[in-house]
């Protein structure tokens, strides 16, 4: 069975928002809605420091927290580990997007688009979507069809990759042996990280290495709220405006690296 | 249309009753195929590329299309720039916002007016208005009365430029005057060819980058550079920030003040000659000046140098020592970052003589030049241009021979830097622009009082930009990348041909086709086809028709994956050595002294210094002390964002997201010494005045400088720059003047 997962390597990764605008034009995401994101990360001072770029998306978990709470069954994961939302069972109750521990669910609640008054082209069918929660779908429009979803078609550092976890000769499967990423636990996405940068500026409570020679996850807190920030989805987008990193929860180990 | 219902109807009826739709949400499947859900019409696929950016040529697209809309764009596979950026894929945002000018307009109040008054008016009607003015000003004072501009994007040049010496005037400038000209002039003074450098290849071993980001100004190419290093290339980064292109590449990052790159150059100079890393033979055979150069660079010590440019002496060392000994090293360097500088043209050529200096020069794996080129000049040919035949007939009527002759002397396109001063003086009455903006330039509103007091000025634009537009008599519609043809995507020795792939919004033309409409109307017919639908296509054949390949249109129309002319072999290497840099043929480079030049001839003949002598900026901590103790922040302006090109974009929501206020980025010690939090509204002041910006904090700028992006139009920061020009070759100091920094 299939297991489709997601990898960002974060050593690539220049913050281009190439992957956001992508992700908005394939899903016709009305203004203030991103599926993605892109978080500008920060630690070291001059002459040290470093900046860093973390995506976020729909972490399409194993066992999604959101399907659990929906009362419809709109949300369901399904065979190949994607999880979606069928926007006909979908009433807008908005309780997944409370639940979700990653805030990566959208609840269209306006009746908005890009350019007040008019429906683009490219918005024609997406305008069907209100009163709806909306999340990424790792563009399963496209992924049925054999191709990549449109934020890794178009990135332009090719620092993300997407593929079959199980299947060993996948090009996802490689990478994530050859270097050393980190998986998020009970979750599809895959992180390669610097060796200078704190892996608890990833969005997790619990991270375990993908290959087996790494160290164990560190135990922290693997149930419940994870050591997400409040508001670290909308945060990307916000933070890149004046250009800070996300802020964050101290970590377990209380680091001196806080980005606030 | 062939649709049942229209989605418009549907979004108006949701808005109506948007109380219904709670309680009972759109019906709507998914996943299916949404793009055919229920429509009649089929969906194809055309192929284009992207004009969003400075970047040529261009990024490759792939458009999805329904009923002549396109619906989709992405990258385009097997295209050599790809994939899109942010910018790329915002292009059909672009194409489809609301706001953009669809037809001719002409202002109907005096100019002075706060309101102009646009009003619509036909393309016979503009073109005989525009015709009229022209030939006047040629009547009456002269055509090279008339100047000819492209701006960005940068494909509308060869057009504009036929244009205006078929008119007769030799001033044709562009916005590359202000920056790419910075790099390819110096290093042709040097080398007697124009380069920007090379991206590594197999054979490379180390990469240096000066003053570019790649990550954000050519994003397509940048998985390039993370496979080189995966391969084992090692990176050398200068620059004063902690770019992506630093944090993603650099092995050595040599973080600098702004405006101090000559010193940092020289320093690398004096290691490498101090340790004798040079590459004798080349040096000895292939150089002119090396002694002066030799002796000049003694004084630039790694401990002087780093006082200078506050990068640590040891790491001079240790990045001079890798670019000299791990060869073949190659260069990339950049359009504005060394450009921007009241020093601009003497560090840039200290730069370029490092490559020289340890041999890389057209080598593999280094600096190389292209072995069997096709004739492609500015996307046409000289003839296409009339380069060749009209130009040197008028070239005595250029405007900006006395203020830059050193550019004038090497460069046909004029130097548009001092369009004030050719205004006041008389010497331009009037303009045709295509792209362009005003806030482009140091002190801006002095250039909108220049444009206001042309005798007439027209743009062709995708907007009406009222800060430069208002100042002028009439702007015209363009069409974009989608809509439109020319110009040609040259890909080395592979061409693509672009066709339109939807009809164009209103009434907007190419700038292609504007500029032969213009020349028609002048009288010109045969020169330019008669104009009309089909003249874009006539241009194109007549630049292929110039080419020194054989190539029709039908050729590249049967070959939409790019049309490869092979070469007659392999690539060639050190090719002063075979007579294939000179236009005589003979061994050498194309320079006055037939060698490298470490002491440049041209500009010791126009009374320059010879050797690229370092000179701090004309504003500083070092040359004026007290104005720094007023303002002292260095002003560091221009640096890429990887969403928005200069003054364009900005109105585009998927992008403007990212940025949606003017931010000015500091260091926190910076900041907190200005008891200033990220988010606060800040002034940022010059002895030149101030503008108002968001205060953006950040560890990846060095204390003591600002950055700070352009082309704001609710807050230019080029109103407040020095207007300082390199004297050599005119560029302005957009990265090193002294500012200070509030709480609004």
């Amino acid at each position: 069975m299939a297991k489709l997962a997601m990898l960002f390597d974060l050593t690539k990764c220049a913050g281009c928002y190439g992957c956001v605008v992508a992700c908005k034009m394939q899903n016709g995401t009305r203004p203030g809605i991103n599926y993605n994101a892109v978080n500008v990360l920060e630690w070291g001072e001059y002459p040290k420091a470093n900046q860093k770029f973390l995506s976020t998306l729909c972490m399409h978990c194993e066992n999604p927290a959101c399907v659990e709470i929906c009362p419809t069954g709109a949300s369901y994961k399904t065979e190949n580990g994607t999880v979606l939302v069928d926007y006909e069972k979908c009433i807008g109750c908005g309780l997944c997007v409370n639940e979700c521990p990653y805030e990566q669910r959208h609840l269209v609640e306006d009746d908005i688009t890009s350019f007040p008054g008019v429906v683009a082209p490219y918005e024609e069918e997406s305008v069907k979507r209100l009163k709806v929660v909306e999340k990424c779908t790792f563009c399963n429009e496209r992924i049925s069809e054999g191709l990549k979803p449109a934020c890794v078609h178009n990135c332009p550092g090719k620092c993300r990759i997407f593929g079959d976890v199980e299947d060993p000769e996948s090009e996802i499967s490689k990478y994530i042996a050859s270097h050393n990423a980190i998986n998020i636990e009970g979750t599809s996405i895959y992180y390669v990280i610097p060796e200078n940068m704190d892996r608890d500026l990833l969005p997790l409570a619990a991270v375990m290495s993908a290959s087996a020679s790494a160290k164990p996850a560190e135990s922290k807190s693997s149930v419940g709220k994870y050591a997400v920030p409040a508001g670290i989805a909308v945060a990307g987008v916000a933070a890149v405006a004046v250009g800070v990193g996300i802020s964050r929860k101290k970590s377990s180990k209380g680091g001196d690296n806080d980005n606030e | 249309m062939g649709r049942k219902v229209s989605r418009r109807d549907f979004l108006k009826g949701s808005a109506a009753a948007g109380a219904t739709l709670v309680a009972q949400p759109w019906s709507f499947v998914f996943p299916e195929n949404v793009l055919a859900a229920d429509s009649d019409a089929p969906v194809t696929y055309g192929y284009s590329f992207c004009d969003m950016c400075n970047t040529v040529p261009k990024c490759g697209v792939k458009a999805t299309i329904q009923d002549n809309k396109i619906i989709k764009v992405e990258s385009r596979e097997n295209y050599p720039n790809s994939p899109l950026c942010s910018k790329g894929i915002a292009s059909l945002q672009e194409l489809y916002d609301p706001h953009r000018l669809l037809y001719p307009m002409k202002r109907t109040t005096p100019k002075g007016s706060s309101d102009p008054g646009w009003e619509r008016i036909t393309w016979d009607e503009a073109l005989k208005t525009i015709a009229e003015n022209l030939n006047k000003i040629k009547k009456e004072y002269g055509a090279e009365k008339v100047m000819f501009y492209a701006g960005d994007p940068k494909e509308g040049r060869p057009a504009i430029r036929r244009l205006a010496y078929t008119f007769g005037s030799p001033n044709y400038g562009c916005e590359s005057s202000t920056c790419a000209k910075a790099p390819q002039l110096t290093t042709q003074i040097v080398y007697g060819r124009p380069t920007m450098g090379s991206a590594p290849s197999d054979k490379t071993k180390v990469c240096l980058i000066w003053s570019s980001n790649p990550a954000h100004s050519g994003p397509y190419g940048f998985h390039k550079l993370l496979a080189s290093k995966e391969k084992g290339v090692k990176f050398i980064v200068v620059d004063p920030k902690v770019t992506p292109t630093v944090s993603s590449l650099a092995d050595i990052h040599l973080q600098l003040r702004p405006g101090s790159d000559g010193a940092l150059a020289l320093g690398f100079a004096h290691v490498i000659i101090r340790d004798g890393l040079y590459d004798k033979e080349f040096v000895e055979n292939w150089t002119h000046g090396f002694e002066e150069y030799a002796e000049y660079v003694k004084e630039f010590t790694p401990e002087k140098v780093e006082e200078i440019t506050r990068v640590p002496a040891s790491l001079i060392e240790e990045a001079a020592i890798l670019w000299a000994t791990d060869r073949p090293s190659t260069w990339i360097g950049s359009a504005c970052g060394t450009a921007h500088s009241s020093n601009s043209h003497n560090n840039h050529r200290a730069i370029v003589s490092l490559i020289g200096l340890v041999g890389n020069y057209d080598v593999e794996g280094a600096v190389t030049m292209p072995t069997e080129s096709i004739s492609f000049n500015d996307s046409a040919t000289t003839a296409f241009l009339r380069e060749a035949d009209l130009f040197p007939k008028i070239k005595d009527k250029r405007v900006d021979t006395d203020y830059f002759p050193v550019w004038a002397e090497i460069e046909n396109t004029i130097q548009a830097n001092r369009l004030v001063e050719y205004v006041d003086t008389g010497a331009i009455r009037a303009m045709v622009m295509v792209g362009g903006n005003a806030m482009m330039w140091p002190q801006s509103q002095l250039y909108q009082k220049a444009i206001e007091k042309m005798d007439f000025s027209v743009a062709a634009d995708y907007y009406i930009r009222p800060w430069t537009h208002n100042f002028m008599d009439m702007v015209l519609p363009a069409a974009m990348c989608y809509e439109r043809m020319a110009a040609l995507g040259n890909f080395g020795r592979t061409i693509y041909l672009r066709e339109p792939i939807v009809e164009p919004a209103g009434e907007a033309r190419s700038d292609w086709r504007t500029c032969f409409e213009i020349g028609n109307a002048l009288g010109f017919t045969k020169e330019f086809w008669g104009g009309g639908e089909k003249c874009e296509e006539e241009g194109i054949k007549e630049v292929l028709r110039t080419l020194n390949v054989p190539v029709t249109i039908d050729d590249l129309r049967a070959h939409p994956e790019g049309f490869n002319i092979p070469t007659e072999g392999p690539p060639k290497f050190k090719k002063y050595e075979l007579g294939l840099l000179r236009k005589d043929g003979k061994p050498g480079f194309q320079t006055p002294s037939g060698k490298m030049e470490f002491t440049s001839s041209l500009c010791e003949k126009h009374g320059f210094d010879a050797l690229p002598v370092y000179k701090e900026p004309l504003e500083s901590p070092v040359t004026t002390p007290d104005l720094a103790k007023e303002y002292p922040l260095i002003l560091n302006t221009g640096a890429r964002l990887p969403f928005y090109t200069h003054s364009k974009l900005r109105d585009l929501p998927w992008l403007n997201q990212f940025m949606p206020e003017p931010v000015v980025f500091l260091n926190p010690k910076d900041a907190e010494e200005r008891g200033l939090k990220k988010g606060d509204s800040v002034e940022i002041s010059t002895q030149h005045g101030s503008v108002i910006m968001t205060a953006g904090i950040t560890n990846i700028v060095m204390p003591g400088v600002i950055d700070v992006y352009h082309g704001w139009a609710k807050a230019n920061i080029n109103l407040i720059v020095p207007r300082h020009f390199d004297p050599i070759l005119g560029f302005p100091a957009f990265k090193e003047g002294l500012c200070q920094v509030k709480k609004a």
